[in-house]
């Protein structure tokens, strides 16, 4: 290493040379850990509370459990949840754990305890007095956990949580196994105790023989017996009557101590230490040998492994002390060194042979070391496209176009080369052989050769009727039938030297079939290019898997079975199928580089299988993959009805209504949760879905049903959960849908109606009663009013009576007032006097006075009617007998001027009087016998006059004979020379005032002035009836309206 | 000098520097403290050889920011070989234990100076005795690793506390040890804001005239007056008490095993702050092998704790200057 010489002559170079020797000697030689394992890790970073693991276990939903001195840690295979004391553990600081068939246990730093049902935490303290951490945890088949701690003793608690204390003084308990259901052994500081469960308290025995150091670990074996780790040492503790301690493992290297051990699946040893990393020692007749170490030395990650586990999918997790955690899956892919095009290939115990596309060479059996190239011994710098030995003596070659070289294995010289006529059938694509047979195929058929008599027979296209002449692979089941893959989709099989065909395109298109091989079941497997593998069966029936049903690619280039599946290569991958059929395709080997698997280039040696691929030799080792497959375990992670969470653990129960329902899931799987795939279905309501990797599902309207949600799922290697997984969500029908609904619904209506109609009729019963009873006051009411009514009648019409006497007295008095009938006969003898008063007394009056020649005669129409008009005419009768015949005043203007002014004075009326002042309308006449002239006054009121057959209307003047407020007038006459036959008419307002006839109008004036003209020519008397006559027919039922005045005169 | 010779000399400098790193600061003793050795005698010992109860406990303190790994290394572990102190054969096994979780700093027995009651309080994290055995002598021995939140917490100290408790388990010889709190199972990488502390320190003076060796208890605002206890001293040199307000007064020196104790105030200046108690040999007469122990207690008779690190540095004396 250090050359004196060179020191002395050069040191600087000496000095170099040293400097690099160091450096060399300080560089750390990296021990692959990816030969063996895959390896994923896990840190801080990827979610862990903290990188000192402590514990590691597996639930039965699947999921992994980290325990840290900072919280707990779930794992799904994705991500990490993490739980604390805010979580409803018992500390953050977890120091062990074990799983019973219903919960998990984990132990705490603070001497307390935390049980999780999968649903819950529920923290339990073991004893007030408990201040250390609980150091070890165990549990024995009835169910019962045990708990060790630092130096309060030991403690159970049974399936009912009830704890019991056992103090065990001065001794600090490092680890627990347990023996059978009431017997312990504990791992203490000092050597190894045995306990016994008996009449509730433990009995404890040193066991005599066992290391007096500390116990760090105990773990039972699957034999029933214990594997105990000491200080430097694994021991086995053989449990009997007697307890025996062969050692079987001893660490020389330096560490600080066993922290964990674990015996796997496949018998190997896991040991955890500090200092030395996790080291595996694997079985070796009967012993255990060192192989494997994971330490930073051997690029591992960390020095410090503190615990092991092995899941449930053949997975290793090992936890390190502040480095975090790794997942280690066996590897079953193996790469060898890079370089070589290999395209066939043949092994022995010493050597392999590689067929290369430039020649042949010769390796060891690690492929490191290249002994022979066989471009120097006589087989050309060709394409080396097949190598068959048919006794492990020869070697047959097949080149790509120098025909077939013959080699003794043992000298390594060439003994003999077979050619053919031409290229195409020096040009072999694959050689194979059974006994004494060879078969060579060609790119111009398929050649037979009998190495032992030499007999060379060939099939082709027009002789022995291949399908096809290019031959690409040659196979000769366990029957000795041949079978051959050519460029065509016809398999074809050779038996008794006769051709028979299988036509396996079933529909369009044409493809080639490249690679055949038989299963353990002597089923032949036929690859093709481009349409994936056919596999025909005993019976000769035909199943095709291509890409559809998993197969990596439809192009398959190699074939080859194990004891337990079917290997196909494609272009960057391999697919495998197993015996049930389940197909997974399997990637690259090497995440940086995909693989072309040669044609024909596979060799199954020793249990192993290699491939030739564009990259060199893979090796796929069996005993990498699992021994028992596991499926993922199915779990509903979360349930959302109309985007709100609900707790699926309970029975779900929806009120009637459409709802939006999304489903959660996942299928754990820790070796390869990418690879879980999932079909799900409504049961009744739809077929299993697609197969998807998607860990949820929607369902947009569900409304009233029951429905079943089913849902299955597979790893990687096609392991499905069986039975799958349901979850049943009720909606109810809404009430109208029920068959009960109707009939409740007319049931109640009828009710309601039944009992409206009741409650009106009570209603109206009740306000019947009411309103009897207000009828019955009313009546009372009635009665007593009537009586006071009937009462007051009874003084009314008495009073009446009094009244209308008084009247009708008065009307006595009025009428001894107004002139006799006699006094007018012998003044006028042609004259009528119609008076009918409205009332008994009358407004109206008439008047006459003889004074000399003259006669003086009035009708007037007094104010008012009834009593008022009877004073107002007695006032004017006596006002008019004082004119005339006490002031002897006979012209007519003069007297109702004076009439006038008498009424005024006599009335006391002035010019501050109402508007409506007493007086009344008349019309004055004074006849002078001699002149036979007649003087006409009028107060408001005309005289008709009819000479002959004609009527002449006599206007009066338009005031009447009261208090004028706005103009004094005077009164004025008209004279007028009465002829014989000539007849007068003075009349007061009443008879045209009248209301009657058809339209119940008035008689107006000139109806009247019609009547009295065609009555005129009748006698007086007659006049007088018709006008009665025609008054009654004109009113009719009406009542007679004012007082009626006719003074008809005929001279 | 030769250009070969400067090579050679760079070189080899920087092999060292390769190899191993010299422990600067975080050992226990501290490399300020100029005392070479930490001692425990075995059980059958005298105390007049030095060690008056035969079990040393220093307190290892991580902050809160510590989330890696650390260990606790020991130096020359074993007692038998060059350093330790033979009487007779070398017959002694001295135990090394590290305790952690709750108890181990709170519970105050394993804090008195006469170590009464169970002081073994807490989780014992390792442990392990050591006789004579050539494979420790001389060398590093690593207990770890050890997870911080193992320790006890401190809310006063502000991070994790574990005990460590070197105690002769039987023979009469002395083990002479050092300890270093590394983040490194393998080189004495300091953790960063680490710190070894103990209530009574039992020690070797070094056997040099020249040295001087000095501890620094740290004395809180509680502390009026400090009281300095110092067993088997053996008269070797003086007692020198310095700190901002104190510039060297001397404190009683104790003779074979016997203890004596010296008083003395606290002012205001003094509180909350690192005292330095200075060992100065004698002078006229060479003592070696001289093991010692001293404590420091407040007017409470509560002992205070002497950190390797003295938390505020080294003390200053600040004179007072008076203007007449």
């Amino acid at each position: 290493m250090f050359n004196r010489d060179l020191y002395k002559s050069n040191p600087p170079q000496a000095y170099f040379r040293l400097t690099l020797l160091i450096l060399a000697f300080f560089l750390i030689s990296v021990k692959s850990l990816s030969q063996d394992y895959n390896l994923r890790h896990f840190n801080a970073d990827d979610g862990l509370p903290q990188p000192f693991i402590y514990t590691v276990s597996q639930d039965f939903k699947g999921y992994l459990w980290i325990g840290t001195g900072d919280g707990l840690a779930r794992f799904n295979g994705f991500e990490f949840e993490n739980f604390t004391t805010a979580d409803s553990l018992a500390g953050n600081f977890i120091t062990c754990s074990v799983t019973t068939s219903d919960r998990m246990w984990f132990g705490h730093m603070n001497g307390r305890l935390t049980s999780y049902d999968g649903k819950k935490f529920k923290p339990l303290i073991l004893s007030g007095n408990v201040q250390g951490p609980v150091t070890a945890m165990a549990v024995s088949p009835d169910g019962t956990v045990w708990a060790g701690t630092h130096s309060e003793g030991i403690f159970s608690v049974n399936f009912n949580g009830v704890v019991e204390h056992f103090p065990v003084p001065g001794v600090i308990i490092k680890s627990i196994g347990i023996i059978a259901r009431n017997e312990l052994l504990l791992g203490t500081d000092d050597g190894l105790v045995h306990c016994v469960l008996k009449n509730g308290s433990l009995a404890l025995q040193e066991i005599s023989g066992s290391p007096r150091e500390k116990i760090a670990v105990i773990k039972k074996k699957l034999t029933g017996d214990f594997l105990i780790a000491c200080e430097e040492g694994i021991y086995e503790v053989a449990v009997g009557e007697k307890f025996h301690f062969p050692k079987i493992v001893t660490f020389t290297q330096e560490m600080s101590g066993i922290q964990d051990i674990l015996q796997d699946q496949k018998n190997n040893l896991w040991v955890c230490t500090f200092g030395a990393g996790l080291v595996r020692f694997s079985p070796s007749n009967g012993k255990y040998q060192q192989s494997v170490y994971f330490n930073k030395e051997h690029g591992g990650i960390s020095d410090n492994c503190k615990f092991i586990f092995e899941d449930r999918e053949g997975c290793l997790w090992a936890g390190h002390f502040g480095e975090g955690l790794t997942q280690l899956t066996p590897k079953t892919f193996f790469v060898s060194p890079p370089g070589r095009n290999v395209l066939s290939l043949w092994f022995n115990r010493q050597y392999k042979w590689l067929g290369t596309d430039s020649g042949l060479v010769k390796t060891d059996r690690e492929g490191t070391k290249t002994f022979v190239q066989y471009k120097d011994k006589g087989v050309p710098a060709d394409k080396i496209s097949a190598l068959y030995s048919p006794d492990g003596k020869e070697l047959w070659i097949g080149t790509g176009s120098h025909g077939v070289y013959r080699l003794d294995i043992k000298t390594d010289r060439v003994q003999s080369h077979i050619s053919g006529d031409d290229i195409l059938s020096n040009s072999i694509n694959t050689i194979t052989g059974k006994g004494d047979e060879v078969w060579i195929g060609t790119k111009k058929g398929l050649c037979n050769i009998s190495v032992k008599s030499g007999d060379v027979n060939w099939y082709s296209l027009n002789k022995g009727g291949l399908p096809h002449n290019y031959v690409n692979a040659i196979f000769v089941d366990s029957r000795n039938r041949v079978w051959v893959g050519t460029r065509s989709s016809v398999l074809a099989v050779i038996q008794n030297r006769k051709v028979n065909k299988i036509n396996l395109n079933s529909g369009n298109g044409s493809f080639e079939l490249s690679a055949i091989a038989e299963d353990a079941s002597s089923r032949i497997w036929a690859g093709s290019l481009g349409k994936g593998v056919f596999m025909i069966d005993k019976s000769d029936s035909i199943a095709n898997l291509t890409s559809k049903e998993g197969l990596f690619s439809d192009y398959c280039y190699s074939i080859v079975s194990d004891k337990s599946n079917v290997w196909v290569g494609h272009k960057g991958g391999l697919t495998k199928i197993t015996w049930e059929f389940s197909v997974k395709p399997v990637g690259p080997m090497d995440d940086k580089v995909a693989f072309q698997f040669n044609a024909n280039a596979v060799l199954k040696d020793s249990g192993l299988v290699w491939f030739g691929t564009d990259k060199g030799l893979l090796l796929y080792n069996p005993a990498g993959e699992n021994l028992k497959s596991s499926a993922p375990v199915l779990n509903i992670t979360a349930v959302k009805i109309n985007d709100e969470l609900v707790d699926f653990t309970k029975e779900i129960v929806l009120p009637s209504g459409n709802y939006r329902i999304r489903i959660d899931y996942l299928g754990v799987s820790l070796k390869n949760p990418s690879m879980v795939t999932y079909q799900y279905k409504l049961d009744g309501y739809e077929h299993w879905s697609e197969i998807t990797k998607s860990t949820s599902t929607n369902y947009k309207s569900l409304s009233e049903g029951t429905y079943t949600f089913m849902l299955t799922a597979s790893d990687g290697d096609g392991a499905e959960t069986t039975p799958p997984l349901s979850l049943t969500i009720k909606i109810k029908k809404p009430l109208r849908k029920h068959w009960w609904f109707f009939p409740v619904l007319i049931l109640i209506v009828g009710f309601l109606v039944f009992g409206y109609v009741k409650r009106r009729e009570y209603k109206f019963l009740e306000e019947k009663r009411k309103l009897e009873k207000k009828v019955i006051e009313r009546t009372a009411e009635i009665e007593t009013q009537k009586a006071e009514i009937e009462t007051q009648r009874d003084f009314i019409k008495e009073r009446n009576f009094q009244i209308t006497a008084s009247i009708k007295y008065a009307r006595h008095i009025q009428n001894a007032i107004l002139p006799q009938n006699d006094l007018i006969y012998g003044l006028f003898p042609n004259h009528f006097l119609l008076c009918k008063p409205k009332d008994i007394v009358s407004g109206d009056f008439f008047w006459i006075a003889e004074k000399g020649s003259r006669v003086i005669f009035t009708v007037a129409d007094c104010t008012g009617h009834g009593v008022p008009g009877a004073f107002m005419s007695l006032l004017g009768i006596n006002l008019l007998n004082e004119i005339v015949n006490i002031h002897n005043i006979t012209k007519p203007p003069i007297i109702v001027t004076r009439l006038r002014e008498r009424i005024i004075e006599s009335l006391q009326q002035s010019r501050s009087d109402s508007i409506m002042s007493d007086g009344m309308d008349m019309t004055l006449c004074a006849f002078d016998r001699k002149t036979r002239e007649l003087e006409i006054t009028g107060a408001k009121q005309d005289l008709l006059l009819i000479r002959g057959n004609m009527r002449e209307v006599i206007k009066a003047d338009r005031f009447a004979v009261n208090v004028e407020y706005d103009t004094y007038k005077e009164f004025t006459s008209q004279t007028i020379k009465v002829e014989s036959g000539d007849v007068i008419y003075l009349f007061t307002d009443g008879f045209k005032d009248q209301f009657g006839g058809v339209q119940d109008r008035k008689f107006m004036s000139r109806r009247f002035y019609q009547t009295l003209q065609l009555i005129h020519h009748l006698s007086m008397e007659q006049q007088k009836i018709e006008l009665e006559k025609k008054l009654l027919a004109w009113m009719g039922d009406n009542e007679q309206t004012d007082d009626i005045t006719v003074l008809g005169i005929k001279f | 000098m030769k250009m070969s010779r400067i090579l050679r000399f760079t070189w080899i400098l920087f092999l060292i520097a390769a190899i191993s790193r010299v422990a600067y600061s975080q050992p226990a003793p501290a490399a300020d403290e100029n005392i070479p050795f930490l001692v425990t005698f075995g059980a059958n010992s005298k105390t007049a050889w030095g060690d008056d109860d035969f079990c040393q406990i220093f307190f290892c303190f991580v902050p809160a920011s510590q989330k890696a790994p650390f260990y606790i290394r020991v130096y020359d572990p074993d007692t038998g070989g060059e350093h330790d102190e033979a009487k007779g054969d070398f017959n002694t096994s001295v135990s090394f234990s590290i305790y952690g979780g709750k108890g181990a700093f709170s519970d105050t027995a394993a804090q008195s100076i006469h170590l009464k009651g169970n002081f073994k309080t807490g989780y014992l994290l390792a442990s392990k005795s050591f006789g004579a055995d050539a494979r420790y002598d001389m060398k590093w021995y690593t207990f770890g690793p050890f997870n911080p939140s193992e320790g006890e917490y401190s809310e006063l100290l502000g991070g994790r506390v574990l005990k460590v408790i070197a105690q002769g388990v039987s023979g009469d010889d002395g083990n002479l040890y050092r300890y270093f709190l590394s983040s490194s199972p393998t080189e004495n990488i300091p953790l960063e804001g680490g710190n070894f502390f103990t209530y009574k320190y039992h020690f070797r003076l070094s056997d040099d005239q020249k040295h001087v060796s000095q501890i620094y208890p740290y004395v809180d605002d509680k502390t009026i007056s400090i009281e300095i206890s110092n067993f088997d001293w053996d008269n070797d040199g003086i007692v020198r008490i310095f700190s901002v307000a104190k510039n060297g007064l001397k404190g009683a020196v104790s003779g074979e095993d016997n203890w004596s104790v010296s008083r003395f105030p606290i002012v205001a200046e003094e509180k909350n702050s690192t005292v330095e108690i200075q060992f100065i040999k004698n002078q006229t007469q060479q003592i070696k092998r001289n093991n010692v122990v001293i404590a420091v207690r407040n007017q409470y008779g509560i002992a205070l704790p002497f950190f390797v690190v003295p938390i505020g540095g080294v003390p200053v004396y600040s004179p007072k200057i008076r203007m007449k």
